[in-house]
């Protein structure tokens, strides 16, 4: 009888015969890269920064864009725990794996430890004191934890790469961690946590990586992807593992102009000769009503404005009968732009847009090179080794290296360099934490959010080799919100109302409680 | 003439001329007129050869509350006319004939009492042997007999099957009885029937007459306001997916709360059954009757059975119904230049430049450039199809004493109100009962049922949903079709242009069950019954989504295909041992049984895109690369053992146990196995002495009371909730190809077992005056142990973590009330049920509440709440000025600007500001009241019914895509929006309007201006029959024949929102359109 009443499922694995085989090692592993970070994370965060702005609220951005994210309305966070209990599982677990080598042995834990350590360090940056657990609980009642001081979680994530560094290959698959991406990690870790002097010496011994021969525009594409900038890399393939970047696209190619650049980010692009478009503006180089010529070619690679030639069209998201036009359409972009970087041209996608291999950058050389750049004017070596790093970043993008007379002191280098790391890695997910490290969240995220000047499209084309047309902007913007962040309170996530309701043990951030 | 006749009969077990009291008054009539009389309005029949007694002659009687033996006495005092009393049937000879004993033909007519007309082909037969005949066009019979002692069974459908004594017969009128004697009524329950004057629990049958001759496409729709405490809502009027969420006493658990429903014996569904099979469909309410159904019956359960063969003639039935369909209600929306006139109003509140010129307003207001300024009424381009459904059902019941079949086929077509909405449905059920010895009895059904469906899809997401959404939503600016001839397109793409592309999804469902049982009866009173049964549902289902050019910017693709296939099966088999007996006036029936299920269910799916062309149909058309293959397996075992004893002393005390032991391989060793209890017991006041007095108006009166423990194991979808797996297909690409991985996903939780529901309540049953029973019914069901997911600290991190942690308690009164009359030649009769229900949350594992985002709104589970609850704002009317703005609470809701026009939502805690914490409970979406009552009429071949049925204290919630927006192309205001408040029109009902979708005035921000009072009554069907008079029917062979028109849904009053029905499911609206129908049909027996 009790045979007949013994049932199991056929499509998932029993724990108690897994933990067994390298297999099972390799498995659980994916599993734990399976939730690490992805294009779709990447390109949304922007909008929790002064680079993009988040229309369809139901997504979640929008507060965080704006700080009126709450205790009850939270927005998207990263309040979870399921990919770090994944990367726990692994390593509680992995003890009675039988490996052929102890050095595969080695090498997943580290894998598994960086990711864990990346998770912990994401979450606990935006939360500060973070839940923090390396060994998972085994019953709901034991789980209900107080938050960790986010300086045991900074100290046990600098500990836990330090310690993985040695384990790694120095090249690996795409997709996982190698040496490289680790100590990118570190890096990351030291310049965010402000410690220049340990940021500046791991960059520097990160190595066997280049600014590729190629411009700003062709590093992001399909065919150039594994260039020899990309450390790390989120993985896409075609069909069963896709990337989809519908959501990003403007509304005239089917998209949901879900993540639109904001005109503050349009105006931080130099123009070509490497001036501010306010010191152009004095010099008469630079016209607003026709503002998009003559700039950093970083600016047409990462975003489409208006008269620029797109997919095959004119984008006049000025013009009310463009269903780009912002009141027209739902999908319509509501700060007159939207952004291109990674899908540039969508003929490079074999299968369509909705359906491609693409990847993302996790980590690439250029963030070494600007970090290396940033720790010294914070360290205050201004030398050439500083203005080298610069300049690579930038001649790749095909600017005018570093005027060294202009840009001579401490103050207006930290301008400079900050400026270059907001251009260079806009739509890459790193402007929020750049924000909120350099204390500058009442200056860039608090005030009026406005669309582009209003005005037309001209027929007259501005560049044969584009096929971009010129634009009159002559007209006042519209207003979209009113950001407010709030020092003190704005940098950190609010702990969710509904988390808090299920642990009595965890305590609200500042500013935050109802 | 007649004046009245009161008759009273309380006792069926007791024999029915002791039970039955006659109140008479009669002056001058004749004889024949009081024999008349008393067989009109009671069960006794006469029996007389009208050569020998004088029936002509004038008599007065007087009789009040007396026997009829008494009343007998007086008819016949001072004649030579004698009478013997056999139960209900009176024979009357004359003293001074000779009774011949010998006898050797016997010869009758056999008649209906109510119609007084001879029927035709009754089935005569001498019982325990062959010999036998059917009556001829005048009803007559003539049959030879042996013996005096022989048995002559008189049988026809519809009539309650007559022993007859040979000695007995003269040359006379035979009356059958019309089988549905109320008294008399037979209730299934579970594993048995029972007489409905013996129930001891709470069990509710519908009047098959009122699921008769209706348009109905769905049984358990139809269901809808026939039973007290039985709740139905449809929500829906898609073919195929119109069937009715049905609730017994209240929602008693978080998790599946559908009733169990058993058809002939099995555990299965009601949906699939052609509706013109059905003979009854019961409810069992309480614990204390579906305590024999143990772990699945917490729900209730509903017994249906299908029609069986009769012995006599056979009879062929042919039914047919044809019917148009149409929306019950649509919503309407503003034209373009009334869209245009609220962007631009909407842009000036936020400072922004008017988007529309008065020229442009006034050519989408004229039509004048149809293409640059269109005008598109999007749902006049959706629903264009008439709707037209027709069914057919051909039945054949017939056979003899030992063997009766019934067989039918039937069909039922529905086309939709849009395009390529259809169902076809085909049923075969052959029923066949076999008794080839007094010892063994055999009964057999098997049926078999094909549907097809189809709906429309898309190429943007699929399903038919978004297809309404998007109708709802794209603004009427958006032209059909540009003047090229390419399709109007917005992000979304353009819904008529999915409707054209004739891309369906189309499923192929396959039921099939066949029943078959044996018992043997080792003694009269000891029987033992083996039933095994094979229950098997297929679906097929099969979705193309072409690929669509609309115009040269707008593309949707690929082409792709998905082919689903799901197969379950179970088989079910029961061992039941049943003793029966009477020890003088102590009756007793135990019933002991076994029963094993094992339950398996497949899913396979595959699917490919890129198909060469949008006209290909199969799978291996498509490309091989980006090919998905899916597919799992699920079993649940279950072993159970049951028993059940009744016992009643002279009919008036009844007592009955029940108890089930059941164990499920849901569950783990250890919590595997649960006993379920209840007992009941019912008084049947009115066969007590000293009752006697008041039977004349208090005809019958019984107390029920009940206790009883029931399970609900079917928790959610988990099949395996205490089996700890890791979660395979946990991929991620390395070096450029996809890795297999896999984690631990979901908590199990092994201790795991059902819910346990208590149920306990009273009952009265009176019947008054014989023509009016009335039942009520007070209970209580308190379910406890509630699986739920228990909210757990996300440091926890797997989902779905459940525990048998909640209570949720209902109670509530039943009551159902009929009256039946007739005023001269018009039969009349009315009917109706209310049931109240109070459901209250009562612990939610650990929580007060748990806030919840419904699909445009916010609900709430709250303990001491009604689950269901809407949770939001209360709102206090609108701010008419800046001062008034100034003078209210601060607004910390959204990050929005509050203008005058904006609702004032009201500040609850009183401290200054309007956020989370000043929302509250703003009632359930569930009915308190849900009611149903019917008005029938016949008079001379005419017949008239209409059956309303309603809801009260229930709410509903229309969020944004319902009410509509200005949001550009993708959205357009409702018509109500044209009564916004604006600085002129300060008393407008609606606030002002605002760009986008976040305003603060919006329905997105859950509040009591937007929730919607959806308290019904609905006319749900109103038939106007004829039936033909049969001696003309008889001269070309036909037996019976009604014509009708019915019709269903056509009058709802309801304060609901207009535009939208009353039992819409709350959310976006987008869902297919609840319909009215119109249809004309005919019954035909032959």
């Amino acid at each position: 009888c009790s045979d007949f009443l013994d049932r199991y499922p056929g499509d998932a694995l029993s724990p108690s015969s897994f933990w067994k085989t390298e297999a099972d090692a390799k498995l659980a592993l994916t599993g734990c890269y399976s939730q690490f970070t992805s294009g779709w994370d990447i390109m949304y965060w922007n909008c929790a920064s002064d680079n993009a702005y988040n229309f369809h609220i139901h997504e979640g951005y929008q507060v965080l864009g704006n700080s009126s994210m709450s205790q009850s309305d939270p927005g998207t966070g990263m309040f979870s725990f399921l990919d770090i209990r994944a990367c726990n599982e692994y390593l509680e677990n992995e003890g009675t794996i039988t490996f052929a080598s102890e050095a595969t042995r080695a090498r997943y834990s580290a894998e598994v430890r960086c990711i864990r350590a990346f998770l912990y360090f994401q979450k606990s940056f935006n939360y500060g004191d973070f839940p923090f657990f390396t060994s998972n609980f085994k019953t709901p009642e034991e789980a209900k934890v107080a938050r960790t001081p986010q300086s045991e979680i900074y100290a046990f994530v600098e500990k836990e790469l330090k310690e993985s560094i040695p384990s790694l290959p120095e090249t690996a698959e795409a997709g996982r961690f190698n040496k490289g991406a680790a100590q990118a990690l570190l890096m990351r870790f030291y310049l965010y946590t402000g410690d220049h002097a340990k940021a500046l010496a791991t960059a520097k011994s990160i190595e066997g990586y280049s600014m590729p021969a190629l411009s700003f525009e062709e590093s992001f594409l399909m065919a150039n992807q594994y260039n020899s900038e990309m450390i790390l890399t989120t993985e896409s393939v075609e069909n069963n593992y896709s990337f989809d970047f519908t959501p990003f696209l403007p509304n005239s190619s089917s998209g949901w102009s879900s993540v639109v650049p904001t005109q503050s980010l349009v105006d931080a692009y130099e123009t070509a000769d490497g001036l501010t478009i306010q010191e152009a503006q004095a010099a008469g180089t630079y016209d607003p009503t026709n503002p998009y010529v003559n700039r950093d070619p970083r600016l047409r690679a990462t975003i489409i404005y208006p008269g620029q030639n797109f997919n095959g069209g004119i984008f006049d998201s000025v013009d009310p009968k463009s269903p780009d036009f912002t009141a027209s359409a739902n999908n319509a972009t509501k700060t007159g732009y939207n952004f291109k970087k990674f899908y540039s041209n969508l003929e490079q996608f074999p299968q369509n847009f909705w359906n491609t291999a693409k990847n993302f950058p996790v980590f690439r050389y250029a963030e070494v090179l600007l970090t290396i750049a940033e720790c010294k004017v914070e360290l205050n070596q201004i030398d050439n080794e500083l203005y080298d790093a610069v300049d690579q970043v930038r001649t790749r993008a095909g600017m005018p290296k570093v005027d060294r007379v202009k840009y001579a002191t401490q103050a207006k280098l930290r301008e400079l360099v900050r400026r270059e790391r907001r251009v260079e890695f806009a739509y890459e997910g790193l402007r929020r934490y750049d924000v909120i490290r350099w204390g500058i969240g009442e200056i860039a995220m608090k005030g009026e959010l406005r669309t582009c000047p209003r005005g037309e499209v001209l027929d007259e084309v501005a560049d044969p080799a584009t096929g971009d047309h010129k634009v009159n902007l002559n007209k006042a913007s519209d207003l979209i919100e009113v950001r407010k962040f709030q020092n003190g309170k704005s940098e950190l996530l609010p702990i969710p109302q509904s988390s808090l309701d299920k642990n009595e043990n965890l305590t609200q951030n500042p500013g935050y409680k109802l | 003439a007649l004046l009245f006749i009161f008759l009273f009969q309380a006792n069926a077990e007791i024999a029915y001329s002791q039970s039955t009291r006659i109140s008479l008054n009669l002056n001058n009539a004749t004889v024949e007129q009081v024999l008349n009389a008393i067989e009109e309005n009671s069960d006794f029949y006469f029996l007389y050869n009208s050569k020998l007694i004088n029936v002509d002659r004038k008599v007065d009687v007087r009789a009040k509350e007396k026997s009829i033996e008494s009343v007998l006495n007086e008819v016949f005092k001072n004649t030579n006319v004698q009478y013997k009393v056999e139960d209900k049937q009176i024979i009357l000879s004359n003293k001074s004939a000779t009774i011949q004993q010998q006898q050797k033909t016997i010869s009758a007519v056999v008649m209906d009492p109510k119609l007084n007309e001879p029927i035709i082909g009754a089935n005569v037969v001498i019982k325990g042997t062959t010999n036998g005949t059917i009556t001829d066009m005048d009803g007559k019979f003539t049959l030879t007999s042996s013996s005096p002692n022989d048995v002559i069974l008189i049988s026809y459908i519809g009539y309650i099957p007559l022993e007859i004594k040979a000695s007995d017969i003269k040359d006379s009128k035979i009356f059958l009885k019309d089988d549905t004697q109320k008294l008399e009524e037979i209730v299934v329950v579970g594993y048995g029937t029972q007489k409905k004057v013996n129930l001891t629990g709470s069990v509710a049958n519908v009047d098959s007459k009122l699921m008769e001759s209706r348009p109905m496409t769905s049984v358990s729709a139809g269901l809808q306001g026939l039973l007290p405490g039985v709740t139905v809502t449809q929500r829906s009027g898609q073919p195929g997916s119109d069937n009715g969420t049905i609730r017994v006493r209240g929602t008693g658990t978080f998790n599946n709360a559908n009733p169990m429903v058993i058809v002939d014996g099995v555990e299965a569904s009601m949906n699939d059954l052609d509706p013109n099979d059905i003979q009854s469909v019961s409810v069992l309410k309480d614990a204390a009757s579906s305590a024999i159904y143990g772990s699945k019956a917490a729900n209730g359960v509903i017994l249906v059975t299908t029609k069986r063969g009769k012995a006599g003639k056979a009879s062929i039935n042919y039914s047919a119904n044809f019917g148009w369909q149409s929306p019950t209600e649509l919503p309407e929306y503003v034209t373009s230049a009334q869209y245009a006139t609220l962007t631009n109003e909407a842009r000036a509140y936020a400072g922004k430049t008017p988007l529309y010129t008065a020229e442009q307003i006034q050519k989408y207001a004229d039509g004048s450039d149809p293409y640059n300024y269109p005008n598109t009424n999007w749902q006049d381009l959706l629903y264009t199809e008439s709707g037209f459904q027709q069914q057919h059902n051909i039945s054949i019941n017939g056979g003899d004493e030992k063997v009766r079949y019934m067989t039918s086929v039937g069909y039922q077509g529905q086309d939709g109100i849009i395009k390529h909405a259809s169902k076809d449905q085909y049923n075969v059920r052959v029923n066949v009962d076999a008794n080839p010895t007094s010892k063994l009895e055999s009964n057999f059904s098997i049926s078999y049922s094909n549907i097809a469906l189809e709906e429309p899809t898309n190429p943007y997401v699929g399903g038919l949903a978004q297809i309404f959404r998007q109708v709802n939503m794209i603004s009427p600016m958006v032209p059909y079709k540009k003047e090229d001839g390419t399709y109007g397109t917005i992000g979304d793409g353009n819904p008529i242009a999915w409707i054209d592309m004739d891309a369906t999804t189309n499923k192929k469902r396959h039921n099939m069950l066949g029943v078959g049982s044996l018992k043997y009866s080792f003694l009269p009173e000891l029987s033992i019954k083996g039933q095994a049964s094979y229950k098997l549902y297929a679906e097929d289902s099969n979705e193309m989504r072409k690929d669509i050019q609309y115009n040269p910017n707008k593309y949707h693709g690929p082409n792709q295909m998905w082919q689903k296939d799901t197969f379950e099966d179970q088989v079910m088999g029961d061992i039941m041992l049943e003793y029966k007996k009477s020890f003088g006036l102590h009756n007793l029936n135990v019933l002991a049984g076994f029963h094993s299920e094992l339950y398996k269910y497949k899913y396979t799916m595959a699917y490919r895109k890129n198909f060469p062309s949008n006209d290909l149909t199969d799978i291996n058309a498509g490309s091989s690369d980006g090919a998905k293959a899916e597919g799992y397996t699920r079993e649940l075992a279950m072993l159970s053992w049951l028993g059940r004893v009744n016992y009643d002393y002279a009919g008036k005390y009844l007592l009955e146990a029940n108890i089930r032991y059941d164990g499920s391989s849901r569950f783990a060793d250890g919590n595997r196995w649960g006993a379920f209890p209840s007992f009941s017991a019912g008084w049947r006041i009115s066969e007590e002495e000293f009752f006697e007095s008041y039977r004349e108006t208090v005809n019958s009166l019984k107390l029920r009371a009940s206790w009883g423990m029931l399970g609900n194991q079917n928790i959610n979808s988990d099949y395996y909730p205490t089996v700890s797996t890791m979660t395979l297909g946990k991929n991620y690409p390395m070096g450029g190809s996809l890795v297999s991985g896999a984690y631990t996903q979901y908590a199990k939780n092994p201790n795991l077992k059902w819910e346990e529901t208590t149920t306990y309540g009273v009952g009265i049953d009176v019947a008054l005056i014989d023509k009016l029973n009335v039942t009520l019914d007070y209970y209580n069901k308190t379910t406890s142990g509630i699986l739920m997911k228990v909210p757990t600290a996300e440091t926890y991190a797997l989902a779905d973590f459940y525990d048998n942690v909640g209570k949720v308690e209902n109670n509530g009164f039943e009551m159902s009330v009929d009256y039946k009359d007739r005023f001269g030649k018009v039969d009349f009769s009315v009917g109706g049920n209310i049931s109240y229900n109070h459901n209250e949350i009562k612990n939610l594992g650990g929580v007060d509440e748990m806030i919840e985002s419904g699909d445009g709104y916010v609900s709430i589970k709250r303990v001491g709440e009604a689950m269901n609850s809407f949770y939001g704002y209360r709102t206090a009317g609108l701010y008419q000025s800046q001062e008034d703005i100034n003078n209210w609470a601060t607004y910390g809701i959204r990050n929005a600007k509050i203008l005058p026009g904006d609702i004032r939502y009201v500040d609850v805690t009183g401290d200054g500001k309007i956020n989370a914490d000043d929302r509250v409970i703003l009632n359930s979406s569930d009915p308190k009241f849900t009611f149903g009552f019917n008005l029938s009429a016949q008079y001379a071949g005419f017949d008239v019914m209409a059956f309303f049925q309603g809801a009260a204290g229930v709410k509903g919630y229309l969020g944004i895509e319902a009410i509509g927006s200005i949001n550009g192309d993708d959205a357009k205001p409702a018509a109500l929006w044209m009564d916004r408040w604006t600085p002129e029109n300060k008393n407008a009902k609606y606030p002002r309007v605002v760009e986008t979708l976040n305003g603060p005035s919006m329905p997105s921000t859950t509040s009591d201006f937007w929730l919607q009072n959806a308290n019904y009554l609905r006319l749900k069907n109103l038939q106007v029959g004829y039936t033909f008079n049969k001696s003309l029917l008889q001269r070309v062979g036909i037996s019976k024949l009604r014509v009708y028109y019915s019709a269903q849904n056509i009058l709802t009053f309801t304060s609901f929102l207009k535009g939208w029905d009353p039992e819409a499911p709350s959310g976006r609206g987008n869902f297919y359109p609840q319909t009215q129908v119109h249809s004309v049909g005919l019954n035909l027996t032959f």
